[in-house]
């Protein structure tokens, strides 16, 4: 069976073991950036100057502390989370469904785990529910509404096949 | 808005950040500019207001060798560290509540402590403080820095526990002078 929609490339994977590289760059720049200024600002103090370096220290703390933790929780976390996904997708054999395609609106998570929609599927007899990871579904709208052949792989829609999909 | 709904699921998350930032620079700062007893002369002021940064950098070039630092704290301190007060080296306190605390306050009889023709606080046969502060007159050491109650005299003590005194390194003495010294 011929697949005409692939949900990961191989260079998609290298592209996101690049953005984990330079999400973990940031993140350790961001805190080492932090830590060299409240350092910096330790090292300014005596009594009179404690008035101002205190907050100073204790601001920039916080802040870079904050965009730290952000960081590493929406950016690399995130993109680890699609890593493992893509990579189980590749070593995981295929099944197929055929039949009627939906993207709905719901989104659902599983903890430590990416994002995903949930799509159905009515292959005449039943509707089935589907997943997909929420990065992909543009991918998906095309097929919206359109009789086509689902891969999965993992329980998540690998790609879109066959020799009927999207007619 | 996508960033707003991230933040607000990991909210916990930026607090605790924030809560324990608080906690670990106040520690870091207060080593930074703090010493132990032994190191400092702390001098706690009951008066109605006090510019206490200026006062400790007016009293700084009286510091004596071995003290690394002065602390001066109005009496509000106290709530935040009573152990502080209850250490400290010298009090300056209105006449009119020093009997209160007599007990914690030393003679000062035999200390080589130069008083000029200041008042002294005697009680008991014995002298226990030196007036700063003449209420009457509203003459007092140290007024850019210490906002006295008007018509109130005003006493300088010394702690009963004091390593700072005659018997120590007698630091608590100097800055009492160069306390004393200051307009």
């Amino acid at each position: 069976m011929d697949t005409i929609c692939e949900m990961y490339r191989p260079e998609d994977l290298l592209r996101l073991e690049k953005k984990i590289k330079r999400e973990r760059a940031w993140v350790w720049g961001l805190a080492g950036v932090t830590l060299a200024l409240c350092v910096l600002f330790c090292c300014l103090t005596d009594l009179r100057s404690v008035e101002w370096t205190e907050p100073a220290a204790l601001i920039c703390s916080c802040v870079g502390g904050w965009l730290v933790i952000y960081r590493r929780l929406f950016g690399l976390r995130e993109t680890r989370f699609e890593l493992d996904h893509a990579a189980r997708q590749a070593e995981t054999p295929r099944s197929s469904l055929t039949g009627t395609l939906k993207v709905t609106g719901e989104r659902m998570r599983i903890k430590n785990s990416i994002r995903f929609r949930v799509l159905l599927l009515d292959d005449g007899e039943r509707v089935r529910r589907l997943k997909v990871n929420e990065t992909r579904v543009k991918k998906l709208l095309p097929f919206d509404g359109k009789r086509v052949t689902v891969l999965l792989a993992d329980g998540y829609v690998a790609g879109i096949g066959g020799k009927d999909a999207g007619t | 808005m996508q960033v707003l709904k991230n933040i607000w699921s990991q909210l916990h998350r930026f607090v605790f950040w924030a809560i324990i930032s608080t906690i670990f620079w106040a520690w870091i700062f207060t080593l930074i500019t703090d010493a132990p007893q032994a190191k400092k002369v702390t001098v706690y002021v009951l008066t109605d207001s006090c510019e206490n940064r200026a006062l400790e950098e007016a009293l700084e070039p009286a510091r004596p060798e071995g003290i690394r630092m002065v602390r001066v704290h109005p009496f509000s301190y106290v709530l935040f560290d009573t152990e502080d007060a209850l250490n400290a080296d010298l009090y300056v306190i209105p006449g009119s509540q020093a009997d209160d605390f007599l007990d914690s306050f030393t003679p000062i009889d035999g200390e080589t402590l130069d008083t000029g023709d200041r008042e002294l606080f005697v009680r008991n046969g014995q002298t226990y403080g030196v007036k700063i502060r003449d209420g009457a007159a509203g003459e007092g050491a140290a007024s850019a820095y210490l906002g006295y109650s008007p018509g109130e005299d005003y006493y300088l003590f010394f702690n009963v526990s004091s390593p700072h005194l005659g018997s120590g390194d007698g630091a608590a003495l100097r800055i009492a002078e160069a306390l004393l010294r200051l307009n």
